[in-house]
């Protein structure tokens, strides 16, 4: 098991485990530009919701005892633009299921571990419209894997970069 | 940002986050028909299972429910009636789900409009209600649900959001 060691610990690290409910989570709704995540942000649902403005967020670097931070992305209004995940110092493994309204288009695109750094939703082939939803973690200080799918139409080509 | 506000908080807010380990989340098996979530349940999987159909309504979302969530599961396919969720007439749902067919080439993506669409309501296979489904319902505003996730449906899909 890897789990941060030197974060604030809100249970007890009991044998039975632990339960919760009635939880709220952050929600990061972007304005256009750049906003950088940080640590302290990790389990927000973060919102590409800026039509006409490029709308960008960067990841923070992944710490010793960052590992297993996580962010959600929602997609809930189609851009014109770019909608732009960058990572800074690590790089990005998984995949994205490219769902195309347009049938028989739909594909799963992996990212290359060893070296995409962004996730660029710049068109609606690369799945800028609305309705996409992923997850991001941290997976060890170098790298992040993705899951989860973004949404366009027609033949759906490689948001990976 | 936005997280609200008024709730117990179980962090210090540390610049560095927060950890826990072991969680169990809350699981609600609604037998029967309809099924009010409440705020305080936020967090929970709702699950449905009952072949002749189910029903959750959302809560409303107040000035400090932004944030809360909820995931639901299909674990056995409707056979009559429906699978659906509904939202307080005063909020929309946003986002979209992807239909993923067992018939090739008619899987498809449906969006909530923002504006007008209250209710996701899986009634047929072609709407979505066989087992597999998993998706998750997120407040984001205080009118507004993003909902992230996929549904299982035979043959062509079609538009579950109204």
């Amino acid at each position: 098991m890897t789990i941060a060691t030197n974060r604030e610990s809100i249970t007890h690290g009991s044998p039975g485990g632990a339960r919760v409910r009635g939880l709220a989570r952050q929600v990061i709704d972007g304005a256009a530009g750049t906003r950088v995540l940080l640590p302290s942000d990790s389990g927000a649902l973060c919102m590409f919701n800026v039509a006409a403005g490029s709308q960008i967020y960067t990841l923070p670097a992944i710490g010793a005892n960052d590992v297993g931070m996580y962010f959600d992305f929602s997609v809930t209004v189609t851009g014109t633009t770019t909608y732009s995940i960058d990572a800074t110092s690590a790089t990005i493994g998984g995949g994205l299921l490219m769902a195309s309204t347009t049938p028989n288009e739909s594909d799963f695109i992996p990212a290359t571990l060893a070296s995409t750094v962004s996730i660029d939703l710049d068109a609606v082939l690369t799945g800028e419209n609305a309705g996409g939803y992923f997850t991001m973690v941290a997976i060890d200080t170098s790298h992040w894997t993705v899951g989860g799918y973004a949404v366009g139409v027609g033949t759906m080509l490689t948001p990976f970069a | 940002m936005t997280i609200a506000t008024n709730r117990e908080h179980l962090d210090f807010g540390a610049s560095e986050g927060s950890r826990w380990t072991g969680v169990a989340k809350q699981v609600i098996d609604a037998a029967g028909t309809t099924r009010q979530l409440l705020v305080g349940e936020s967090g929970a999987l709702c699950i449905f299972s009952t072949v002749a159909g189910q029903i959750y309504n959302l809560p409303l979302i107040g000035a400090d429910d932004i944030g809360m969530w909820f995931e639901f599961a299909i674990t056995v396919s409707g056979t009559s009636n429906s699978y659906t969720i509904n939202t307080n007439a005063a909020n929309f749902l946003s986002g979209g789900i992807v239909a993923t067919s067992t018939t090739p080439g008619d899987e498809d993506v449906f969006t909530g409009d923002n504006a007008t669409d209250t209710a996701l309501t899986l009634d047929a296979d072609v709407d979505g209600r066989l087992g597999g489904g998993m998706f998750k319902l997120t407040a984001v505003s205080l009118t507004k649900w993003t909902i992230g996730g996929f549904t299982v449906t035979t043959p062509a899909a079609l538009d579950p959001f109204s």
